[in-house]
C-alpha cells in the first residue's frame, strides 16, 4: 500500500498548472494590494475627523465644524471609493483557491461573517447619521456616531485580521478527516489569538500613520497656496499628533509582531534578515554588511543573547541552548507524507467499511503528524524558503518608513508649536520655504509605500504556504486553466487602476475647493 | 380647484420641503422610524457630491456581482464536486479514488 501510495503522492497534484498558481497568487497580490490602499486611510482619517469634532463638541466653535465636515467629506469619498474592493477577495478565494476554501471554510468564514455583519450594521447607521444628522440629532450623538463609524471600520479590520492570523498562526481548530475541513473548536482562541492581537495593532496604528500624513500634507498644500490658514495650521496639529503616537506605538506593536513570527513563523525572519546560519547573540542588519549588535536577538527574544535559527538551521534541524530541537525539513516532510497517506487509508478504510481498530490506528496517525500535513506536498526542501530578497528589503523599507516617520511628525509638531522657541525666531508654519511644503506632500506616497511593505513581508515571508505549516500554494489552489485568471487579472488591473484615478481626482477636487465657510 | 390644489402643495411643501430646522421640530413630534426615514430620505435628497459617490458606488457593485461575479467567478467546488465537495478536495488533495 505504502509503495503504490508513494507513487499516487509523487503523481500528487501535478495536473495543476503551474501558471495558475503563479496567477493566482499575483491576482490576489494585486486585488489585495489595491485594497489596502483604501482601508489604511480609512481608519487613519477616521481618528483624525473624530478628534476634530470633538474640538467642535468641546468648544461650540463653526470653525471646526467646517473642519470636521472637510474632513469626513475626504473621508467619505475614500470610503465609498474602498467598499465592496475587498469581497473580489473572497470570489478569488471560491474561484482560485477552492481547495483552501473548503480545507479551512468554517474557521475562515466566522470571522468574515461577523465583520460582514458588523461592517452592514455599524457603518450603514453611523455613516448615515456622520453625514446627514448635523441637524437633526444631538452635537452629542452626532459625535458618538463620527467615532463609532471609525470604529466600525477599525472592528472589521479585526476580523479581517484575525482570519489572515489564523492563517499564518492557526489556532483554535480541529481537522475533521470525514469533512476534511479543519473545524472551529474555540472561537475565542480564533478570535483572539496572540498573533491577531500583535497584527491588528501594529495594522491599526500603521493606519493611523497613513491618515496622519495625509491629513498633513493636504494642509502642506493649502500653506503652499496659502489657503484655508487656519484649517491648515489647526489640522496640522492634530494630524502631526496623531502620526507621532502612532508612528511610536508602530513600533512597538512591531517588535511585539517580531517577537511573535520569531515563535510561529521563524523562517520568514530568518529571510526577513536575510539570515542563513543562525545563533546567539544576533545583531540587526541595517543594510548588508552594517548590523546593529546584538539587534536581532532583542527583537526576536527580548534578549541581547536570545537564539535566532538561520534558514539552513531550520532547513538542516537545530537545538537551542536550552535544549528543545526542532526537526529538519526531511524530517518534517516525511511525516507530513505520514499525516497524508494516513488520511488517504482512513477515508478508504471507512469507506470499505473497514473495522473500528484499523479506523482508530489510522486516525491516531493523522493526529500525530497533523502539525506537518502541509510537508508532505513539499517536493524539495528548497521550496520551503521563501524569496529572501523581497523580504529583506521590503522589512527595511517598511521600519526605515516607519522611524522616519517619528522624525518627520515631532518635527511638524515642533514647527507648529514654535518650540524650541530660540530655534525659529521670528519664523512659523506658514513662513517656511516652499519645498519644506512639497516635502510633505510627497511623503504621504512614501507612507503608502511602507505601509504596503509590511504586507509584502507578512505574505511573501510566509511562502509557500497558504495555511502555516498545513497547506502549500499548489495545493490550495484550483484546478483551473491559467488563462482564465489571466484574463481576470488585466481585467482588475485595468478597473482598480480607474478606480484609483477616479479618486484621485475626486479628492483632488475636493481639496482644492476646501472646506464650505 | 385652484384653492385645493393650492391647499394641496402646501401640504407637500409643509411635510416634504419644510426647511431643515422646521423640520426636525416637526419631526420631534414623530416616532423613532419616521425619524430614522426622514434622516435617510433628507440626507440622500439633499445630497451634492454624495451623488456621484452613490452613482460610483453602484455602477461598482453591478461590476463586481454582475459581471466580475458571474462570468468570471463562479463557486468551483459548486461546479465541479456535484454536492460532494468533501470527496472533491480529498480526490484533489489525496489522488484516491474510491
Amino acid at each position: 500500500m505504502n509503495i503504490k501510495h508513494n507513487i499516487m503522492l509523487e503523481n500528487l497534484l501535478l495536473n495543476i498548472d503551474a501558471g495558475t498558481i503563479d496567477w493566482s497568487r499575483a491576482q490576489f497580490a494585486l486585488t489585495a494590494i489595491y485594497h489596502w490602499l483604501f482601508v489604511p486611510l480609512t481608519l487613519g482619517l477616521a481618528v483624525i475627523m473624530g478628534i476634530v469634532e470633538t474640538n467642535y463638541y468641546r468648544t461650540k466653535d463653526e470653525f471646526w465644524k467646517t473642519a470636521a465636515k472637510f474632513w469626513q467629506k475626504l473621508f467619505g469619498i475614500n470610503f465609498a471609493m474602498g467598499v465592496a474592493t475587498g469581497i473580489i477577495l473572497e470570489f478569488e478565494f471560491g474561484t482560485n483557491w477552492s481547495n483552501y476554501s473548503w480545507f479551512v471554510g468554517d474557521i475562515f468564514g466566522a470571522p468574515l461573517a461577523v465583520e460582514g455583519i458588523v461592517a452592514f450594521f455599524m457603518e450603514s447607521t453611523f455613516v448615515a447619521v456622520m453625514y446627514f444628522g448635523w441637524q437633526k440629532v444631538s452635537p452629542g450623538f452626532h459625535l458618538a456616531s463620527t467615532w463609532l463609524t471609525g470604529l466600525g471600520a477599525t472592528i472589521s479590520a479585526w476580523w479581517i485580521l484575525v482570519a489572515n492570523a489564523w492563517m499564518q498562526y492557526p489556532v483554535g481548530c480541529e481537522f475533521n478527516p470525514d469533512t476534511m475541513r479543519n473545524e472551529m473548536v474555540s472561537f475565542a482562541e480564533v478570535a483572539l489569538s496572540p498573533f491577531a492581537i500583535s497584527k491588528f495593532c501594529h495594522t491599526v496604528t500603521s493606519s493611523w500613520i497613513i491618515g496622519a500624513i495625509f491629513c498633513v500634507g493636504v494642509c502642506c498644500w493649502y500653506l503652499l497656496k496659502k489657503r484655508h490658514t487656519k484649517l491648515a495650521i489647526e489640522s496640522m496639529k492634530i494630524g502631526a499628533g496623531v502620526g507621532l503616537v502612532a508612528a511610536l506605538l508602530a513600533g512597538a506593536t512591531g517588535h511585539k509582531s517580531g517577537m511573535d513570527v520569531a515563535q510561529v513563523q521563524p523562517m520568514k525572519l530568518a529571510a526577513m534578515e536575510a539570515l542563513y546560519d543562525g545563533g546567539t547573540e544576533q545583531g540587526l542588519k541595517l543594510v548588508e554588511g552594517i548590523e546593529v549588535p546584538y539587534g536581532l536577538s532583542i527583537m526576536a527574544t527580548n534578549d541581547p543573547k536570545g537564539y535566532v535559527p538561520g534558514i539552513n538551521n531550520l532547513l538542516n534541524g537545530y537545538t537551542t541552548p536550552d535544549g528543545k530541537t526542532e526537526p529538519s525539513a526531511d524530517e518534517k516532510i516525511a511525516r507530513g507524507k505520514k499525516a497524508i497517506e494516513a488520511l488517504a487509508a482512513y477515508r478508504k478504510a471507512k469507506a470499505e467499511g473497514a473495522d473500528e481498530a484499523t479506523i482508530t490506528q489510522h486516525l491516531t496517525t493523522i493526529n500525530e503528524n497533523m502539525k506537518y500535513f502541509g510537508y508532505g506536498y513539499v517536493k524539495d526542501k528548497a521550496d520551503l524558503v521563501p524569496p529572501v530578497w523581497i523580504n529583506f528589503w521590503a522589512f527595511r523599507v517598511m521600519v526605515g518608513v516607519g522611524c522616519l516617520f517619528i522624525l518627520f511628525f515631532a518635527a511638524i509638531l515642533a514647527v507648529t508649536y514654535r518650540w524650541p522657541k530660540f530655534l525659529f525666531g521670528k519664523r512659523d508654519i506658514t513662513t517656511l520655504p516652499a519645498w519644506h511644503y512639497w516635502l510633505a506632500i510627497l511623503l504621504i506616497p512614501l507612507a503608502y509605500i511602507g505601509s504596503e511593505c509590511g504586507w509584502l513581508v507578512a505574505e511573501f515571508g510566509r511562502q509557500p504556504w497558504t495555511i502555516q505549516d498545513m497547506l502549500p500554494t499548489w495545493a490550495s489552489v484550483s484546478d483551473l486553466q491559467s488563462s482564465s485568471v489571466i484574463i481576470t487579472f488585466f481585467i482588475f488591473l485595468a478597473l482598480f487602476t480607474t478606480m484609483l484615478a477616479v479618486e484621485i481626482n475626486i479628492l483632488l477636487k475636493q481639496i482644492k475647493k476646501g472646506p464650505e465657510l | 380647484m385652484k384653492f385645493y390644489s393650492h391647499f394641496i402643495w402646501k401640504i407637500i411643501i409643509n411635510n416634504v420641503y419644510l426647511p431643515t430646522e422646521s423640520r426636525t421640530i416637526c419631526m420631534a413630534k414623530n416616532n423613532i422610524f419616521s425619524k430614522i426615514f426622514h434622516l435617510y430620505y433628507d440626507g440622500f435628497r439633499s445630497m451634492t457630491l454624495g451623488k456621484t459617490l452613490w452613482a460610483i458606488i453602484l455602477i461598482k457593485l453591478f461590476i463586481i456581482f454582475a459581471v466580475l461575479k458571474v462570468f468570471f467567478f463562479p463557486d468551483f467546488l459548486k461546479q465541479h464536486a456535484n454536492g460532494n465537495e468533501a470527496e472533491y478536495v480529498a480526490t484533489q488533495l489525496l489522488d484516491i479514488e474510491h
